[in-house]
């Protein structure tokens, strides 16, 4: 489903973004997905990154030029992910959760759907994912999720592929003893 | 591969198929998706509307902000699995992956709710807990009711029709709004839809409806141009895109001396390109809102099922649309119609002595011949009229709403392999039924 890609260094136009989006709605649900926890947050994400892609072609008045159009929506998704999960880390400084938890019902019907979806085992991998620093968590995702190459993995988080190298082998690391596992 | 490697890519794999393509809220079209300004009304209306609006949302915002901050605590409590030992299991049944998530109730707080005490709520299907509220929106000169309310495929919007009454003119109209929530529903915003003055009279009248099409993109509704003793009665179909404002409208042509012709529901094709609608000739009852379709009385001929194909953009319902199924032998009384999955029609019947009729929900193919009984029930009996049968599909249209007047009252539930399952929600005073999930 990589026809529609527009290729490296070409223009994306309206007609690409919602070709992009199409062929690749689904992948980049799952990314926002597996970084924020739930589905409805993560198409929250996604909707506001192709609606953003959207207002800045128009806004410009012509197309914008990206190197690589996928990498590019991708970390633009995981930008949008990193906002959602300050924004939670500051309410949890502010000590609102307990009163969170016991008013969202959705959230409780979340959990009893990922209850029947999840093992106990695969619980206990992502939360120990999630215990994870973002970057580390990121890297993790790109590369045992989508399958990255450590050179993908450098394009979209706009980092060296040495860090990524370093990075995944240091989350690997902390997860494994997470999980009491050996490393 | 180590053993942490292989465990994290099974956890992800599974995490992320929770993710199914075909319930994914659809992307908002190209030109819709810089949603930065309120679509333009007429003039008149748009300031009434705006001013109801400040005044109705003017505490949202500090709200919102509270709300979005407990919202966000929520999920990532979710996320790092707190949530599961926080709060007590759910007892309810466990509903079928991509089952609609909400549905929408009118209801009122008191007794015998008054046309401005009326809330639209919305309410998850699988607790029955209120997940948001809209109130009626206030504004000075007007008051307004809510009639009836329509799911989105996107599982958080929702349209909601209100019959909006001149107080210094004592005329009518219709308002239609979008009610839109966010995940938890925290926070809601109510807006108007674009396209009004819609075509037609644009009202909806007794037991008048509306659908979303499977897109979302276009709205249909029953409007109401005749008005009898007092009452009107749905006899028209309007469709408004909703990206647009443009609109359609199909009337007369199918009315019969002496008998009132109405239009109780409507329903899309899952193709988008139909409606599916039930056409009614029957007789009011002077200074009620009920219209007596009587199987009994001489000369009855039965409700016809009819497809309206919507690419023909306007004009007489006897042109515009075709019979797809009549009264017979075999369904004498066809107390509700919607359009099926795929392309089949789904019929509610009552059959039987008038004082011991047996209500039976199928599925009929383009030839009337039946391809099933989805549910059948003989505790119809005599409470209630036929027009007291509503089917409500959900927008993939594999779930199916039915609501009826049982002995014991009015009763809810979706269809399930042969059983109606009850939604965890009592009816509210007002009684009304659930119009849209």
């Amino acid at each position: 489903m990589t026809d529609s890609i527009p290729p490296p260094g070409v223009s994306l136009d309206v007609s690409a973004i919602a070709a992009l989006f199409r062929d690749h709605h689904a992948e980049l649900v799952r990314l926002a997905l597996l970084m924020l926890g739930d589905l409805a947050t993560a198409e929250d994400v996604v909707q506001d990154v192709y609606a953003s892609l959207h207002r800045r072609s128009r806004a410009q008045g012509r197309a914008q030029t990206v190197e690589a159009p996928l990498p590019y929506v991708r970390a633009a998704v995981l930008n949008g992910c990193r906002s959602v999960l300050r924004r939670r880390a500051i309410a949890h400084r502010v000590g609102l959760a307990h009163r969170a938890s016991l008013t969202d019902e959705t959230t409780v019907r979340a959990s009893a759907e990922s209850e029947v979806i999840l093992s106990e085992d695969r619980r206990q991998v992502l939360g120990a994912l999630a215990r994870l620093p973002r970057r580390r968590r990121e890297v993790l995702v790109l590369r045992y999720y989508l399958g990255l190459s450590e050179a993908e993995i450098a394009a979209v988080l706009g980092i060296s592929t040495g860090t990524v190298k370093s990075t995944a082998a240091r989350a690997l690391a902390a997860l494994a003893r997470d999980l009491g596992e050996p490393s | 591969m180590t053993r942490t490697e292989e465990r994290l890519r099974d956890a992800l794999g599974a995490s992320a198929a929770r993710v199914r393509d075909d319930r994914l809220r659809p992307l908002p079209a190209a030109e819709t998706a810089e949603t930065a300004k309120p679509p333009e009304t007429t003039p008149r209306r748009s300031t009434l509307r705006r001013h109801a609006l400040r005044r109705h949302m003017g505490w949202l915002g500090p709200v919102a902000a509270a709300m979005s901050v407990l919202l966000i605590v929520a999920l990532a409590l979710t996320v790092t699995g707190h949530s599961h030992k926080a709060t007590p299991p759910v007892s309810y049944p466990a509903l079928p992956a991509g089952f609609p998530k909400y549905f929408a109730q009118i209801a009122g707080p008191s007794q015998i709710p008054g046309p401005s005490q009326l809330d639209v709520v919305i309410r998850s299907t699988s607790t029955g807990a209120e997940v948001t509220r809209a109130p009626t929106p206030d504004v000075p000169g007007w008051r307004l009711t809510p009639q009836t309310v329509a799911a989105a495929p996107d599982g958080r919007t929702f349209y909601i029709a209100y019959q909006a009454v001149d107080l210094q003119k004592n005329t009518s109209q219709t308002w239609i709004y979008q009610l839109t929530f966010t995940h938890g529903g925290s926070s809601n915003y109510l807006d108007w839809i674009k396209g009004d003055p819609f075509p037609g009279s644009g009202l909806l009248a007794n037991g008048g409806s509306m659908a979303v099409s499977p897109d979302g993109t276009k709205l249909a509704f029953t409007g109401a141009t005749q008005q009898q003793d007092g009452q009107s009665w749905p006899d028209e179909i309007s469709v408004v895109d909703l990206r647009t404002g443009a609109g359609s409208v199909w009337r007369v042509g199918l009315s019969r001396p002496g008998q009132t012709f109405t239009i109780p529901g409507i329903s899309w094709t899952s193709d988008g390109r139909s409606l599916v609608f039930r056409a009614v000739w029957c007789h009011p009852i002077p200074n009620s809102d009920v219209c007596l379709d009587d199987p009994g009385r001489p000369g009855y001929r039965g409700p016809q099922v009819r497809s309206l194909d919507v690419g023909t953009r306007g004009g007489t319902l006897d042109h515009g649309s075709t019979l797809r199924l009549g009264q017979s032998a075999r369904y004498p009384v066809i107390a509700d119609a919607v359009a099926g999955p795929g392309g089949e029609l789904i019929l509610a019947v009552l059959s039987g002595p008038a004082d011991a009729a047996t209500l039976t929900v199928e599925r009929v193919d383009a030839t009337g011949r039946r391809l099933g009984v989805l549910y059948r029930s003989t505790a119809y009996g005599t409470v209630g009229l036929p027009a007291s049968v509503t089917l409500t599909p959900d927008s993939t249209r594999h779930y199916l709403l039915l609501t009826y007047n049982s002995q014991n009252g009015l009763v809810s539930g979706w269809i399930d392999h042969g059983k109606l399952r009850f939604l965890p929600a009592r009816h509210p005073n007002s009684g009304l039924p659930i119009t849209a999930w």
